[in-house]
């Protein structure tokens, strides 16, 4: 047993079994101990699980390459004849670098939460729910298998529900709550049915299966070769598998949730849907990226989703005035940067992105949270401003941070954005390209635009309010500044070759996410080739990895020199953010007339109205999906009114009938039969009774009458 | 005198004591019926015994005859002892009246 195989089951255990002692005894350690000491209870296992989980990250860098996956198995779970899953944790490359997302952004969360969440009365409820969140979080992370993922995919699912309807005593939240639970629900029905298909194909092609991600690697060129309903087999899985990811990860047409999923308290909305929950499903793409190789009309598909995502909610977030909705939309448009990375194969930059939108967003909504609390629970921008000078600390992480989602040059977000946006003109196209491009001049925009309300110019609040914000407590500004430095720095990880770096956190990916170096429909076709060679070669050599197939792929590459053409379109679109961020400056510091100006006109206002009421999608779900489905409930209830009611009425009068004439069966005869025994018994008895007069005499008289009767009769009947 | 004469006399004692038991009220006079319902069965006993051809068993009668007479002396005991103690208890002897075990 190696270090990491005996410390990295505990990492998902901790917080759970934090959840379940903050769960049934939280109320009472609350009310005995105090705040204080339910909060350090409810930090104190993420904070043994974020060091589990950097000192497992630090020891598997010191493995070679080749041995950095690693397989930890608990225990049998299911084994029923062809189907035989294990329990069992994988970590690799990959999962360590979600493993330090979840569990350092999660234990900084955890703690600004103990500032955020003073004198709430369900303080202990808020951190079990929590803890219960990371757990599930980690098992998703962990799990070996597609159905441990799947647990942990509705374990956080099920947290995120409960945590947006934390407040639940007002309706708009318990709704918002319900709202993400079944959009979610949707998302998992693709996923839930992708996973059976899996198992029902590798069950029929090789007889058993444990849903594995290394068997189901292994066995992909056999699945590729099978259709399901005249599609292909792995294009079905990869669009189901999608949808899933749809569902977590907010995309068009399921990303309606996580704007509504503000209602919850801040620190969720920056733990679960800003840096982890609503990261899974880029984590689940990313873990199974070989099947989405074999999947290239999905990942058309995909692209097309992911850069509409990306360049509506974007648009949507310039025209918000609650801040967390700014940053809800900003969330829902980096996703799509991150499947737009994902759907053009270039894997590990999705991943990367993924990572350092962890560290920016959540500084930022924590920032917004600390914002908020000051406040006293005030949300709209238009009420802010001038704020820099009241909260330094708050103000200045989120600048910083606002400079990494902008992709200022050698922050975070330049490294991660500029990447994907590279291989999306490489590896995808122009048009690609152009979308995202476009997108992130937007994002600087409404960033820049939520800065300049919020911290300078003259403040339009109330003097009241005006008078008693401050700066929020140490336990809240600490995990800011900590997020917004690594949002500064933690881009120097990937610093790409035409920069002088050498892509580390591609290099270190590599053993279990390997990136296609052409566009996802050429490697289709490389791949085909070169099975058919294999094919044709020998039959003996069946025993081929996938990865041989990768380096192969990629092998053969013909290197072009690409170089001027990245630093031009890095300084294209360095430019570019520069540029919209410094019409923010105009428009909402320098000069808000010219803003006004621009307004006034008849078109202006009419875009405003359609991006400020996003696009009007919540009122088309309402007219298309759910007034019909409402008709239909309606004449369901009708039809069960009029026919079922009628049909039970109708039995329930012709039981009445039958039981009425049973009644008097009943009554007369049988009634009759009984209490006529009943008087025979009686009457008997008197008769009976009046021989025992209790006079000796009569009764030897009679015995002695009775004695001559049978004699007499045994004398001349029997003789 | 054959067997017929025993016979009529026990006959007759037997139904002079059913007539006893079953007509008088006295408690005392019921015992005494019963005295003669045991001497008529007695003096069957021993009118069979002395009748009985085989040899073998020429006494069985006779001791059934003396343990007759020895119940009937056990049961006289004990009846009298009832009698005394009802008459303790009810001031009288009467059987009509007697109705404490009616049904």
């Amino acid at each position: 047993m190696s270090y990491i195989q005996s410390v990295i089951p505990f990492v998902p255990i901790l917080p759970l079994f934090g959840a379940l002692v903050l769960g049934l005894l939280g109320k009472r350690i609350y009310t005995k101990f105090g705040e204080n000491v339910t909060g350090v209870l409810g930090c104190s296992m993420p904070f043994i699980s974020a060091i589990i989980a950097a000192t497992s990250f630090i020891a598997i860098n010191r493995l070679d390459v080749t041995e950095r996956i690693i397989r930890i198995n608990l225990m049998n779970w299911v084994t029923v004849a062809d189907l035989q899953l294990q329990w069992t944790f994988r970590y690799d490359p990959l999962s360590a670098v979600m493993l330090l997302i979840v569990t350092i952004i999660g234990t900084l969360i955890h703690i600004y939460a103990m500032g955020y969440m003073k004198g709430d009365k369900s303080f202990w409820r808020f951190f079990s729910y929590l803890n219960l969140f990371l757990a599930a979080m980690l098992m998703l992370v962990l799990g070996d298998n597609l159905i441990i993922m799947f647990l942990g995919w509705e374990g956080v699912g099920l947290c995120s529900y409960l945590l947006i309807g934390f407040w639940f005593t007002e309706e708009q939240n318990a709704i918002a709550g319900k709202k993400a639970f079944i959009v979610n629900r949707i998302g998992d029905l693709g996923f839930l049915t992708g996973i059976l298909l899996v198992a029902l194909f590798s069950m029929k092609l090789f007889g058993s299966t444990n849903l594995s991600f290394a068997e189901f690697h292994g066995n992909i060129d056999v699945l590729a070769e099978q259709t399901f309903w005249g599609l292909p087999l792995l294009e079905v899985i990869a669009v189901c598998f999608f949808i899933g990811a749809m569902g977590k990860s907010a995309q068009i047409p399921l990303y309606v949730w996580l704007p509504d999923a503000m209602a919850g308290p801040t620190p969720v909305s920056a733990l679960i849907h800003a840096a982890t929950m609503v990261t899974a499903g880029v984590y689940m793409m990313g873990r199974v990226f070989f099947l989405y190789t074999w999947a290239p009309h999905a990942l058309g598909f995909i692209s097309i989703i992911a850069a509409l995502t990306c360049f509506v909610s974007a648009t949507i977030g310039m025209a918000q005035f609650d801040i967390k909705k700014v940053l809800a939309y900003s969330t829902v448009s980096q996703l799509g940067y991150m499947f737009l990375a994902m759907s053009v194969g270039a894997f590990s930059a999705g991943i990367f992105h993924l990572l350092t939108h962890a560290a920016f967003k959540a500084a930022l909504f924590m920032g917004s949270g600390s914002i908020i609390v000051a406040l006293h629970h005030k949300q709209d921008m238009r009420e802010m401003g001038g704020l820099l000078k009241k909260m330094p600390v708050t103000g200045y992480s989120m600048i910083a941070a606002t400079l990494a989602i902008m992709g200022f040059p050698l922050t975070s977000g330049f490294f991660s954005k500029d990447e994907i946006l590279w291989k999306a003109f490489i590896q995808g196209s122009p048009m690609l390209w152009l979308v995202g491009f476009v997108a992130a001049g937007i994002t600087s925009f409404y960033m820049w635009r939520l800065v300049f309300m919020t911290f300078f110019g003259e403040t339009r609040m109330d003097k009241h309010t005006w008078d008693h914000c401050q700066e929020q407590p140490k336990r809240t500004v600490v995990p800011i500044a900590i997020l917004a430095v690594a949002a500064l720095t933690i881009g120097f990880w990937n610093v790409p070759h035409f920069l002088g770096g050498h892509s580390n956190f591609t290099n270190f990916l590599d053993p279990v996410v390997h990136d296609l170096s052409s566009s996802p429909m050429e490697n289709y076709r490389k791949l085909q080739l070169i099975k058919e060679k294999d094919q044709q070669e020998s039959t003996a050599q069946t025993m081929k990895t996938e990865s041989g197939h990768q380096a192969a792929a990629s092998g053969h590459e013909a290197v072009v020199d690409h170089t001027a053409l990245e630093w031009g379109l890095m300084i294209a679109s360095v430019a570019w953010t520069f540029f919209t961020g410094f019409l923010a400056y105009i428009f909402y510091l320098r000069n808000p007339k010219a803003r006004e100006q621009i307004m006034a006109s008849a078109l202006a206002q009419r875009v405003f109205m359609v991006l400020n009421n996003k696009y009007f999608v919540d009122e088309f779900y309402e007219a298309v999906v759910l007034t019909p489905i409402r008709k239909l409930f309606d004449f369901l209830g009708a039809f069960d009114q009029m026919v079922v009611d009628g049909l039970v009425n109708f039995a329930g009068f012709m039981g009445r009938i039958t039981s009425s004439f049973i009644g008097i069966f009943d009554n007369e005869i049988v009634d009759g039969l009984v209490n006529g025994a009943g008087w025979g018994a009686q009457a008997g008895g008197k008769g009976a009774s009046s021989l025992q007069s209790g006079k000796i005499q009569t009764i030897i008289g009679s015995s002695l009458i009775i004695f001559i009767i049978i004699v007499g009769c045994v004398v001349l009947f029997l003789r | 005198m054959g067997l017929t004469g025993f016979l009529t006399v026990s006959a007759a004692l037997f139904t002079l004591g059913m007539v006893i038991f079953i007509s008088r009220k006295n408690a005392i006079a019921i015992l005494m019926g019963v005295e003669l319902l045991l001497n008529a069965a007695a003096l069957n006993f021993v009118a069979f015994a002395r009748f009985t051809p085989s040899q073998a068993s020429q006494l069985d009668g006779q001791i059934f005859a003396v343990f007759i007479v020895l119940l009937a002396a056990a049961e006289a005991v004990v009846a009298l002892a009832i009698a005394l103690s009802v008459y303790k208890e009810f001031h009288q002897v009467r059987a009509d009246k007697l109705v404490s075990l009616k049904g």
